[in-house]
């Protein structure tokens, strides 16, 4: 099983630290890590650091996984372009990079699957740059998974989603985690929907950590006043479920 | 969403990509066809006109042609007609991957001042037989070209790097770049005697005339060297277009890439412009119209934008001995009056969105 932990992560922009001395402590294959944090806070760079693509201080440790490089798939927060490729040719680009010239059958089956996969089958001879931004979100999404990873770092995935896009991307997402084993480490902003699919949550505050552990443990007013500046109550509703209600800024 | 999953077809997503693979592959054949067609109506125009058939002839079996016939088409007419092709196919090719390293759609070596800077470069070596590295003979222009569209290529480059750095400050400066070579080039014919002025301005408008065999050896050799590069490279600069960070979290080194891609596009842009002159726009147009053919994938993308290039060029070289009767127009001016219009219509026109 893949074990992922970081040890005093860093980077720093120009001459501007955003992020500091980042210790995640181990997270597991199977569960899905929350990254939540307010805008700045230093989500974005802390997956560019685990992803390997932004230098900077600090290590990290990925142990159960035998090629790094393949291992972890990235899916930016930026959305695809608007290049003159197809959704099929787009997401196939994220198999294939370098071999061959002629195309395995073993490689269409696995983008045609990941399309299918994620309701987007009827979108693979579309341009990407005719998409509108929740189906380029969910074509990124496709190109992550079809580099069967073993470690998936998603963006803020769901941002351009519609509600009912975001449930069942989350939940797919879960499936991946618990029948792959895959750990997911996913950058989100609606705090609910990390309440609902999340393990584990992170709290990122002006780029250092500042809360890890399961979600009832973390997710508390007083973290979230200390990370967002908003009073806020977990309540239980009609169903049993915890649901965060933000009652103003501070 | 696993449960809705089983009851989606994929929907022969990857019966209708191979299909629509095929369909480029036989785009691809006949762009070579129009390609070879316009090279063989190239070589039989001139000031004597001679049939397909016989230039055909001619070209394949020219033991036993008309001498005189296969003087003039083998020593005369083939240079010219082909390093039509050759230019046409390099400065394509060069504009493609300038487009794709940049991800910039305005991208060529003639809009970003590559040309100009390979221009003064060349000009210096005309004007005052100045050579930035120690050479042999004529070769002087060329390699004065070069180190000169290098150099510009590389400031591109390291203001791309730059945080913050967008598709437009990238324009501005390939702006800035052709203003600044285009005065040093005006400041060089001032001092220039009259002589090497005329040699100059006929060369600024890009010209054929002057190709030879080793010339377009040269050329040749240039294409043979960095085509197989590109060719092996075709998934990382296919998935550069699909922006920095995403290309990035393939495993793709950008920067590498980037810088590796922009040497290669020095040397492509320089020495045509060292042999031939400044010929603008088909490094700009012909990956427009290829990418509106086959779209982005390299594999594709590569063969049919040289293929259009080379088209282009040889439609422009034939048009330039046709246009006025006992005169050969400067090629670069054809380029630019067939380029303007298409690069007008692509712009306006739009359709399908291909950037």
């Amino acid at each position: 099983m893949v074990v992922l932990s970081t040890e005093a992560l860093g980077a720093i922009y120009g001459s501007r630290p955003v992020l500091t001395n980042v210790s995640l402590p181990p997270c597991h294959g199977g569960e899905i890590v929350a990254l939540i944090g307010a805008n700045a806070a230093g989500k974005s760079t802390l997956l560019r650091r685990i992803a390997g693509i932004l230098p900077g201080a600090g290590h990290c440790r990925l142990a159960g996984v035998d090629d790094r490089e393949t291992a972890i798939a990235y899916m930016p927060q930026d959305q695809v372009s608007g290049a003159a490729l197809t959704v099929f040719e787009a997401v196939l680009l994220a198999r294939k990079q370098t071999s061959g010239w002629r195309l395995a059958d073993a490689d269409l089956h696995e983008v045609e699957q990941a399309l299918a996969a994620l309701q987007i089958a009827d979108l693979g001879s579309e341009y990407v740059s005719e998409l509108s931004g929740g189906q380029r979100q969910l074509v990124a999404l496709a190109q992550c998974v079809v580099r069967a990873p073993t470690v998936l770092l998603l963006d803020e995935p769901t941002s351009a989603l519609d509600l009912h896009r975001q449930f069942d991307v989350m939940r797919h997402v879960r499936s991946l985690a618990k029948e792959k084993g895959l750990l997911v480490i996913i950058a989100v902003h609606d705090l609910n929907l990390a309440m609902k699919f999340a393990d584990k949550i992170a709290i990122l505050a002006h780029g250092t950590l500042h809360a890890f552990g399961p979600v009832t443990q973390v997710l508390t007013p007083a973290n979230l006043e200390a990370a967002f500046r908003v009073k806020s109550r977990l309540e239980t509703c009609s169903q049993g479920q915890l649901h965060l209600i933000v009652d103003d800024a501070v | 969403m696993t449960e809705i999953t089983t009851a989606i077809s994929p929907a022969n997503a990857a019966a209708r990509y191979r299909l629509a693979s095929l369909r480029k592959y036989l785009v691809l054949c006949l762009l070579l066809a129009a390609a070879l067609l316009v090279l063989l109506a190239d070589i039989a125009t001139g000031p004597a006109w001679y049939g397909l058939d016989d230039v055909l002839k001619t070209v394949l079996m020219p033991v036993d042609a008309q001498p005189q016939m296969r003087v003039v088409i083998w020593s005369i007419r083939m240079p010219s007609a082909l390093m039509a092709v050759v230019v046409g196919m390099a400065l394509a090719t060069a504009g493609v991957q300038m487009q794709t390293v940049l991800n910039n759609p305005l991208a060529s070596p003639f809009t970003l001042g590559i040309s100009s800077a390979a221009s003064f470069g060349a000009a210096l070596a005309l004007a005052f037989g100045l050579s930035f590295i120690p050479v042999a003979g004529e070769y002087i222009v060329a390699v004065n070209a070069f180190i000169m569209a290098l150099g510009s290529a590389l400031v591109i480059h390291s203001v791309g790097l730059r945080r913050g750095s967008s598709v437009q400050t990238i324009v501005l400066l390939g702006i800035a770049l052709v203003f600044s070579f285009n005065t040093a080039l005006a400041i060089v014919q001032y001092f220039a005697n009259d002589q090497a002025v005329a040699a100059i301005v006929f060369w600024t408008m890009g010209s054929l005339t002057k190709a030879t065999w080793p010339k377009l050896a040269v050329t040749l050799a240039v294409l043979v060297l960095t085509i197989p590069v590109f060719v092996y490279r075709r998934w990382q600069l296919t998935a550069l277009r699909l922006g920095e960070a995403r290309a990035a979290s393939f495993g793709i080194p950008v920067r590498r890439l980037r810088l590796e891609t922009l040497v290669l596009i020095s040397l492509l842009s320089s020495i045509p412009v060292a042999f031939v002159g400044t010929i603008g726009f088909v490094g700009l147009v012909a990956p427009h119209i290829a990418r509106m053919l086959v779209g982005e994938d390299q594999r594709h993308l590569l063969p049919a934008s040289a293929l259009i290039g080379a088209l282009i060029m040889s439609s422009s070289s034939t048009a330039a001995k046709v246009l006025v009767p006992g005169a050969v127009l400067p090629i670069g001016v054809i380029t630019a009056v067939i380029g303007l219009p298409i690069f007008f219509y692509l712009i306006l026109k739009g359709g399908r969105e291909t950037w």
